[in-house]
C-alpha cells in the first residue's frame, strides 16, 4: 500500500522525497488541487471512497498518515 | 523601574500628539484673512474695541455691503458699526447680537429682513463664517443646533481640525508666513469696501424662482422674536430694513415686503424698504452697484448711508462722537483705512 | 463604523468593564456590549442577527443530538456484539445520510437570510433581463457583515454534523460567536473550534497586549483613512468615466486599485484584530503579506485566507470528492478538478457581489488557476532543462510581479462592473496609446488628485511595503513583530502612537463631504 502511495506521489511531484517528508501539508508542498488529485488517484488505486471531511492536514501531511486514513476508512 | 517608563511614554505620547495636532490646526484652520474677506468679517469686529458702538447692524449682505460707518460718522457723527456676514440668517443675528450686548450698549440695532426668508440652515461654509468666531457659550451651542446643515458635526466646532484637516494637500507659503504676522482688518467696522462698478438695470427680479413657502416661516420668526427680546432687554431699538437691491438671484418678492411690513406691525417696529426710496437716495445703478445690480459698490453704500444716517439721527439719541477728541482718534484710523482702500480700487 | 467616535467611545467603556469586572463574566460583558453595538447600526440588522443565531443554534443542538445517538447505539452494539461490522456499516450510513438533509435545511436556512438580503435584487434584475419584463428591483440593505457572520454560522453547522466539533449546548455562548462585534465588519470568517477557546477563556490585563493591540489597530486606521481612501480618489474618476481613460485606466487601476484595496482591507482587519487582541481574543489571521506570492494559487491561500479556507473546506473538496465527480474521473482524471474548481470559483465571485462581474472574475480566478496547474509537466521539464534559470532570485520576483498584475487585472472587474466593458477595456491594453496614455498629463489630472497627495500615497505604499516586510509570515514562530519589538521600548512606541494618531486626524478623509467611505469588503 505504501509503495503505491509513493508512486502516485511521485508522479506528481518527482522531486520529494516522500518516504521521509511529514508536512505536506504544513510546508505547502500539496496544495488542493494535488490533494483532489492524490484523492482521485487514491479512491481509484484502493477502491474507497476517501469523503471531504477527512481531508485534513493530519490525513495528508505524510505517507504514513495517508495509510493510517485508508486503513480507518475501512473501519467502524 | 518599567511601570515609570510606560508612564513617561504615555505622558510623550499625549503631549507630543497635542503639540502636533495644534501646530497641524493652527496651520489648517483657515487664517489669511485677504484670501477670503467674508470670512473674517467677526474676527474684524471681536478685535475691535467696541464699546463706544451706538448702533449696530446685523445681518446678511445687505448690511455689510450696503452701509458705510465712515460716511454716517462723517456726516452725522453716529457711532456704528456693521456684525454682518454673508447669508447670516436669523438665528445667526441672535447669536452675534447676544456677544454685541456682553460687549457694548448700543442704543439701536439695525436689522436686515432678507435673512429671515430663510427657514433652514442653508450653507455651511456661510455657517463657518458667524460660527467659528463666536466664543464659546450656552447661546453658541444651542444656536449651533439650529443651525448646522445636514452631515455637520458639533466637535467640529470645538474642534475646527476635524473640519479643515483636508486643507493639508492645498497649503501654501502664504498659510505659514500669515501664520506670523499681524493682519489688517478686512473691513472698515464692518464694511466690506467694494470700488468696482459693473452697471446693471433698476432692482427687479425678473426670471426670479417664485417666492419661496418658508419665508418667514416658523424657526426664523422664533428666532426674530428672541432678537426682539433681547434688544428690549438691554434697551436698544430695533430697525428693521431692506437694502435698495432686488434681482433675480436675491429676489424681494411682494409676497416677502407684504410678511415684512405685517411683522414690523405686530411688534410695532420701525421697518425702511430703501427700494421704495431709490429717488430720494439717489442712486443710479448704471454706477453705484458692484455686481450688476446684486451689491452696491461704495459709491451707492455711501448715498444710502448718508439717506438712512439722517433717519437714525433724527429719530433716535444718538450722541455726536465727532465732538469728542477720544472718538475722533479711533476714527481717524478707520478713515484712514477706508480712503485708503478707495483710493486703491480707484486705480 | 469601527473608525468612528461612536467606536472609541465605545471601546472607552467596554475596555476597562471588561478589565475590571469578574473574569467569570467577562464573556458576557462581550456579549452585550456587542449586542448593544450592533443596536446602534439598526434595529433590522440585530433582528436579523438574532434570527440566524438562533436557527443556527437550534439546528447545531440537533446535528449535535444525531451525532450523539448514533455513536451510543454504535458503541453499545459494539460492546454486547449484537451487531457486526456491516450491520453497524449500515446504521451508521443510514445516520450519515439523514444528517445529511438535516444539514443541509440548515443550512438552506441560514443561507437563505443572507440570499434574501443580498441577492434578490440581482435575481430580479436578471429575472427582467431574461423575460423583458419589468419587475420592480428592491432595493434591500444588506445587514452589516451579513456575509461573514452567515459563513461563520454554516462553518459551524457542517463542523458539528461531520462530528469534528461537538454542538454549544448554551445559547448565550452560542450568540457571542456570531455577535463577536470586532468581526462583525467584514469577518474573518472563524471557526468555532478556533474561536470558542480564547473567546470564551478569562482574560486579564496584559499591558504590552493592549499596547499592541492599540499600535495594530492605529496601523489599520492609518491604511484604511490615509492610504486606502486617498488612492479611492482616482480609484473612483476612473470608474465614473472608464471611457475616458481607456486602456491606460486599465493600467492605473492593476496598481491604484491594488493599493486601494489592500490598505482597505489590510487596514479594516488590523483595526478589528487589534481591538479583538487587546481584549486578549486572536481572530484568524485573514492575510499573510498577499502580494509575495509567486502565483496565482499562492496567492489565494495568502489573502483573505479564511475565505479561501471556507471555500476549500466546505466547497472544493466535498465537490471534488463528491460520488458524482469521481464517477467522472473514470472519463478523465483531469475532471474532478476542473469541474471543482470552476464551481468553488463561480460561488466565490457570487459571494463577492450580486452581479455577473463578479461571477466571471471567480471564473478568471479558476481557469487561470486549472491552465497553470495544467502546464505544471512543461514546466517541470523546463526546470530540468534550465535548473539554474529555474531556481533564480529573478524568476521568482518575475512571478510575484506576473501574479500582481494578474490578481489587479482581475479585480478591474470590480470596479468597472459592466464584463463587457471589462472585456473590451482589456483588449486595449494591447493598443500603444494605452501604455502612451500613461505620459499623457492631461490624464493624469483627470484623477482628481494633486502632487502633494500622490505624494502621501507613494509614502504610504513605501511605508506598507516596510512595514509588511518586517511582518512574520502566519504561522512563524520564530519571528517578532513590529508590535512586539515596538512594545519593548515605551518611548519609541508613545513616538510611533502619536505620528499615527496625528496623521489619521491630519491626512485621513473623513468629515463633511466624504460620506465616510465603508469598507469595500464590508459590501461583500
Amino acid at each position: 500500500m505504501e509503495q503505491k502511495i509513493i508512486e502516485i506521489l511521485k508522479k506528481m511531484h518527482p522531486t520529494v522525497d516522500f518516504e521521509c517528508e511529514e508536512h505536506l501539508i504544513d510546508d505547502g508542498i500539496l496544495d488542493s488541487l494535488d490533494i483532489v488529485t492524490l484523492v482521485t488517484e487514491l479512491n481509484a488505486a484502493f477502491n474507497v471512497a476517501i469523503p471531504a471531511i477527512e481531508i485534513l492536514p493530519s490525513n495528508f501531511n505524510s505517507v504514513q498518515a495517508l495509510v493510517e486514513m485508508l486503513e480507518r476508512l475501512d473501519d467502524v | 523601574m518599567k511601570k515609570t517608563r510606560w508612564i513617561w511614554a504615555a505622558v510623550i505620547f499625549v503631549m507630543l500628539s497635542a503639540l502636533l495636532l495644534g501646530v497641524a490646526q493652527a496651520l489648517l484652520v483657515p487664517h489669511d484673512r485677504a484670501a477670503n474677506p467674508e470670512a473674517f468679517l467677526l474676527a474684524d469686529y471681536f478685535e475691535a474695541d467696541v464699546t463706544l458702538d451706538e448702533v449696530v447692524f446685523v445681518g446678511d449682505c445687505e448690511v455689510y455691503e450696503a452701509f458705510s460707518p465712515v460716511t454716517m460718522w462723517q456726516e452725522y457723527g453716529i457711532a456704528l458699526r456693521v456684525c454682518g456676514t454673508p447669508q447670516q440668517l436669523a438665528w445667526h443675528s441672535y447669536a452675534v447680537l447676544g456677544e454685541v450686548f456682553e460687549r457694548s450698549n448700543p442704543k439701536v440695532v439695525v436689522l436686515s429682513v432678507y435673512g429671515l426668508i430663510y427657514n433652514e440652515p442653508q450653507s455651511e461654509a456661510y455657517n463657518r463664517m458667524v460660527m467659528d468666531h463666536l466664543p464659546a457659550s450656552t447661546t453658541k451651542w444651542q444656536v449651533l443646533n439650529d443651525a448646522m446643515t445636514e452631515g455637520e458635526s458639533e466637535l467640529s466646532y470645538v474642534w475646527p481640525l476635524l473640519r479643515y484637516h483636508d486643507r493639508w494637500s492645498e497649503l501654501s507659503w502664504r498659510d505659514v508666513t500669515t501664520l506670523f504676522e499681524k493682519q489688517d482688518p478686512v473691513s472698515i467696522r464692518g464694511y466690506l469696501v467694494q470700488n468696482g462698478v459693473v452697471a446693471g438695470d433698476a432692482p427687479n427680479h425678473e426670471g426670479a424662482l417664485p417666492p419661496s413657502e418658508t419665508a418667514f416661516g416658523e424657526m426664523a420668526l422664533d428666532y426674530f422674536d428672541r432678537i426682539v427680546s433681547l434688544c428690549r432687554e438691554n434697551g436698544a431699538e430695533l430697525v428693521l430694513i431692506k437694502a435698495p437691491t432686488d434681482s433675480w438671484r436675491y429676489p424681494w418678492h411682494d409676497e416677502y415686503e407684504a410678511k415684512a411690513i405685517a411683522l414690523a406691525e405686530k411688534y410695532d417696529l420701525p421697518y425702511y424698504n430703501f427700494l421704495n426710496d431709490i429717488d430720494a437716495i439717489g442712486l443710479d445703478f448704471s454706477t453705484d452697484t458692484y455686481d450688476a445690480g446684486l451689491h452696491l459698490n461704495v459709491r451707492g453704500a455711501e448715498k444710502l448711508s448718508v439717506y438712512f444716517g439722517k433717519i437714525l439721527k433724527e429719530n433716535y439719541p444718538l450722541t455726536d462722537t465727532r465732538l469728542r477728541d477720544h472718538d475722533c482718534v479711533v476714527w481717524a484710523g478707520d478713515i484712514a483705512r477706508y480712503e485708503a482702500q478707495k483710493r486703491e480700487g480707484a486705480k | 463604523m469601527p473608525l468612528s467616535l461612536l467606536f472609541l467611545a465605545f471601546l472607552a467603556v467596554l475596555l476597562p468593564l471588561y478589565f475590571l469586572l469578574p473574569r467569570r463574566i467577562q464573556w458576557l460583558i462581550l456579549l452585550v456590549g456587542s449586542i448593544v453595538f450592533y443596536a446602534f447600526s439598526g434595529w433590522q440588522n440585530l433582528c436579523v442577527l438574532i434570527a440566524l443565531t438562533i436557527l443556527t443554534y437550534t439546528f447545531g443542538r440537533m446535528l449535535g443530538r444525531s451525532i450523539d445517538r448514533q455513536n451510543d447505539t454504535l458503541e453499545q452494539h459494539r460492546a454486547d456484539g449484537s451487531w457486526d461490522k456491516p450491520t453497524r456499516k449500515a446504521f451508521r450510513d443510514r445516520c450519515v445520510t439523514r444528517r445529511k438533509w438535516l444539514l443541509a435545511a440548515a443550512v438552506a436556512a441560514d443561507l437563505s437570510l443572507l440570499i434574501f438580503f443580498k441577492y434578490t435584487a440581482f435575481f430580479v434584475r436578471t429575472w427582467n433581463d431574461l423575460t423583458g419584463l419589468g419587475a420592480r428591483v428592491p432595493s434591500l440593505l444588506l445587514p452589516l457583515g451579513l456575509s461573514y457572520v452567515t459563513f461563520s454560522a454554516i462553518s459551524y453547522l457542517i463542523d458539528v454534523s461531520r462530528g469534528q466539533q461537538s454542538c454549544e449546548k448554551n445559547p448565550l455562548r452560542f450568540a457571542l460567536f456570531t455577535f463577536y462585534f470586532p468581526q462583525m465588519w467584514q469577518g474573518p470568517i472563524n471557526r468555532y473550534g478556533e474561536l470558542a477557546p480564547t473567546l470564551f477563556a478569562p482574560h486579564s490585563f496584559d499591558g504590552p497586549r493592549v499596547i499592541r493591540g492599540a499600535l495594530r489597530a492605529l496601523w489599520g486606521g492609518v491604511k484604511k483613512l490615509v492610504i486606502a481612501d486617498t488612492t479611492a480618489i482616482a480609484v473612483t474618476a476612473i470608474m465614473q468615466s472608464p471611457a475616458d481613460f481607456g486602456g491606460t485606466g486599465v493600467i492605473l487601476l492593476v496598481l491604484l486599485y491594488s493599493v486601494q484595496i489592500y490598505a482597505d482591507f489590510t487596514g479594516g482587519m488590523d483595526v478589528c484584530l487589534g481591538v479583538s487582541s487587546a481584549l486578549g481574543i486572536d481572530l484568524y489571521e485573514n492575510f499573510d503579506r498577499p502580494f509575495g506570492s509567486s502565483s496565482l494559487a499562492e496567492y489565494w491561500r495568502r489573502w483573505h485566507r479564511s475565505m479561501s479556507r471556507f471555500f476549500t473546506d466546505y466547497v472544493f473538496y466535498p465537490l471534488s470528492v463528491s460520488r458524482f465527480s469521481q464517477k467522472l474521473s473514470r472519463l478523465s482524471r483531469h475532471l474532478p478538478l476542473w469541474i471543482a474548481t470552476l464551481v468553488t470559483w463561480a460561488l466565490t465571485g457570487l459571494w463577492h457581489g450580486a452581479g455577473w462581474n463578479f461571477v466571471v472574475w471567480g471564473l478568471c480566478n479558476g481557469f487561470f488557476m486549472l491552465i497553470s496547474q495544467e502546464l505544471r509537466p512543461l514546466r517541470r521539464r523546463l526546470g530540468e532543462r534550465f535548473p539554474r534559470a529555474a531556481s533564480s532570485r529573478y524568476l521568482h520576483a518575475l512571478c510575484c510581479v506576473g501574479t500582481f498584475c494578474t490578481v489587479g487585472l482581475f479585480r478591474t472587474l470590480d470596479v468597472y462592473r459592466g464584463v463587457g466593458l471589462t472585456f473590451s477595456l482589456w483588449g486595449k491594453l494591447f493598443t500603444p496609446t494605452a501604455w502612451e496614455g500613461l505620459l499623457d498629463g492631461a490624464l493624469w489630472s483627470a484623477l482628481d488628485m494633486n502632487v502633494a497627495q500622490w505624494v502621501l500615497v507613494a509614502l504610504g505604499v513605501l511605508l506598507m511595503w516596510a512595514v509588511s516586510r518586517r511582518t512574520p509570515r502566519v504561522g512563524d514562530t520564530n519571528g517578532t513583530s513590529l508590535g512586539e519589538r515596538l512594545v519593548r521600548r515605551p518611548l519609541l512606541c508613545a513616538i510611533v502612537c502619536a505620528l499615527m494618531v496625528v496623521a489619521i486626524v491630519v491626512f485621513g478623509r473623513y468629515g463633511l463631504g466624504y460620506d465616510a467611505m465603508d469598507f469595500i469588503y464590508g459590501q461583500y
